[in-house]
């Protein structure tokens, strides 16, 4: 139980401590890496059997981000793809032995919420420009700036601890049920943190594509 | 337990990096190729619809043909109807022309021979009616007598067997 | 001690409570959501994919507030920063 919410620390690299999460993020991250890689080295144009189901995703994700705000499927297909990836994976990889899901560790679900924070203005920007990006604060009366800056660290946290704590109100209680009896009990509740784990990620996916396409939507002002 | 440490700096940088490696090795190329085949797709399409124009102006092409020709099969149709009438008719004047002139010959012939008949006939009554006034006047006729009597008969009996004649000949 | 052992009693009721009534009122807006989502999708089957896509977004927006409570709870039970000042 205690491993849960302190997570055991391996080594301190430069000061930093590499903890049981950052191992189980490298292995997820090895993971998907490699997995790609393989997939990708021989693209074939009548798609083998697994090359179609990474189409199939990618063109999900396009879809995704197409309906939202179209002409940027492309721009923004790399981080959000690598989002619902991640994520997926991470929420999953809680089951298999030796590993904590990274997502059940707030550094790890801020760290993504923070890069979300960051990439809206940085699409933002890189899509209207300075000027026009700025000017959304100031809409639709300077008065709201404070709130629209206020607004953006709120969903910020509460993307961050909504996967949190999702995943890891999973964790524990699978945990409480290991400990009542470690056979059978526990199962029902980790094919449902399967299901809660891929809703988890869809949701992360979807509301950052809305942030994104809410950023750099150009109707507006 | 919410416990904010400096593994984060680590979770940001791990995920950025994931970020640049599945961009390079999965999205990257699956775009690409997901490019590539709406690419050849529409490519494809193209080319149907190119083939499809071309065998539309081929079927218009045949099409003016086809109209063409039957117009010309119409026109020669009326053109031979036209020479097949004329020469019908041509025919029909000919029959026309020759049954007229076989009836003109016969008519001629039978007028002939009627003449000829009607010589004979006149020679034999005339001889006939000679040879009983003859024997009848022997006695008291003077020959001048004799040739006015005879003319008489003979114009009389002329008259009468034209007016037969005729009357058999029209009916 | 009778002090302490007092917060620590109000402590996890507090939690339980907390639980108890987070749970409730999000799985009321949630339910409320869900059956005005499938009404809509039973009128209007071919909406299904904007219907459901909202949908998901609403309940996580709603799920939200529990996970918050959650959170809370986690803190008071596990993680509660006056045990400090009351266990000296």
């Amino acid at each position: 139980m205690e491993e849960i919410f302190n997570p055991q620390v391996f080594f301190v690299f430069l000061g930093i401590p590499v903890t049981k999460t950052v191992v189980s993020t490298w292995v997820v991250m090895g993971f998907l890496v490699l997995f790609s890689f393989f997939l990708t080295r021989r693209m074939r144009p009548v798609p083998t059997r697994l090359q179609n189901v990474l189409e199939l995703f990618v063109e999900a994700i396009l879809h995704l981000v197409e309906e939202m705000s179209p002409g940027n499927g492309k721009r923004f297909l790399p981080l959000v793809g690598t989002l619902a990836l991640f994520i997926g994976t991470s929420d999953v990889a809680g089951l298999v032995p030796w590993l904590k899901s990274p997502t059940s560790d707030f550094n790890t679900t801020l760290a993504l919420a923070l890069v979300v924070f960051f990439a809206v203005p940085f699409y933002g920007i890189t899509i209207k420009g300075v000027r026009n990006y700025f000017r959304s604060y100031l809409s639709p009366s300077p008065i709201l700036a404070p709130f629209h800056v206020i607004s953006e660290i709120t969903r910020t946290v509460s993307l961050a601890l909504r996967l949190f704590g999702n995943i890891m109100g999973e964790e524990i209680i699978i945990a409480i049920l290991f400990l009542l009896s470690p056979l059978f009990l526990p199962l029902p509740m980790m094919l449902f943190s399967i299901f809660t784990g891929i809703i988890q990620a869809y949701i992360f996916t979807v509301l950052s594509v809305v942030y994104l396409s809410a950023a750099v939507e150009s109707s507006g002002h | 337990m919410i416990r904010i440490d400096r593994s984060i700096i680590f979770q940001i940088i791990n995920f950025l990096t994931l970020v640049f490696l599945l961009f390079r090795f999965l999205f990257k190329p699956v775009v690409k190729a997901l490019d590539e085949r709406s690419d050849r797709i529409r490519r494809e399409f193209e080319k149907i619809e190119e083939e499809k124009k071309a065998l539309e102006e081929e079927r218009r092409r045949l099409e003016e043909e086809l109209k063409n020709l039957k117009e010309k099969y119409l026109e020669m149709l009326d053109q031979a109807n036209r020479e097949a009438q004329k020469i019908k008719e041509s025919i029909i004047q000919e029959a026309y022309r020759e049954a007229e002139k076989i009836q003109r010959e016969y008519e001629r012939r039978a007028k002939r021979e009627m003449e000829q008949l009607l010589l004979e006939l006149k020679e034999d009554i005339v001889d006939i009616s000679e040879e009983v006034a003859k024997r009848i006047l022997k006695v008291h006729i003077t020959p001048e007598v004799q040739t006015r009597i005879i003319e008489e008969m003979l114009e009389e009996a002329v008259s009468r067997l034209e007016a037969q004649l005729g009357s058999t000949h029209e009916g | 001690m009778q002090g302490e052992i007092l917060f620590l009693c109000i402590t996890v009721f507090t939690a339980g409570f907390s639980i108890a009534l987070g749970v409730m009122f999000p799985a009321i807006g949630q339910g409320k959501a869900c059956s005005q989502a499938l009404e809509s999708i039973a009128r209007q089957p071919e909406a299904a994919g904007p219907i459901s896509r909202t949908l998901f977004v609403g309940l996580a927006m709603l799920e939200s507030l529990a996970i918050y409570v959650l959170v809370v709870s986690f803190i008071l039970l596990f993680a509660n920063p006056l045990l400090r000042y009351v266990f000296k």
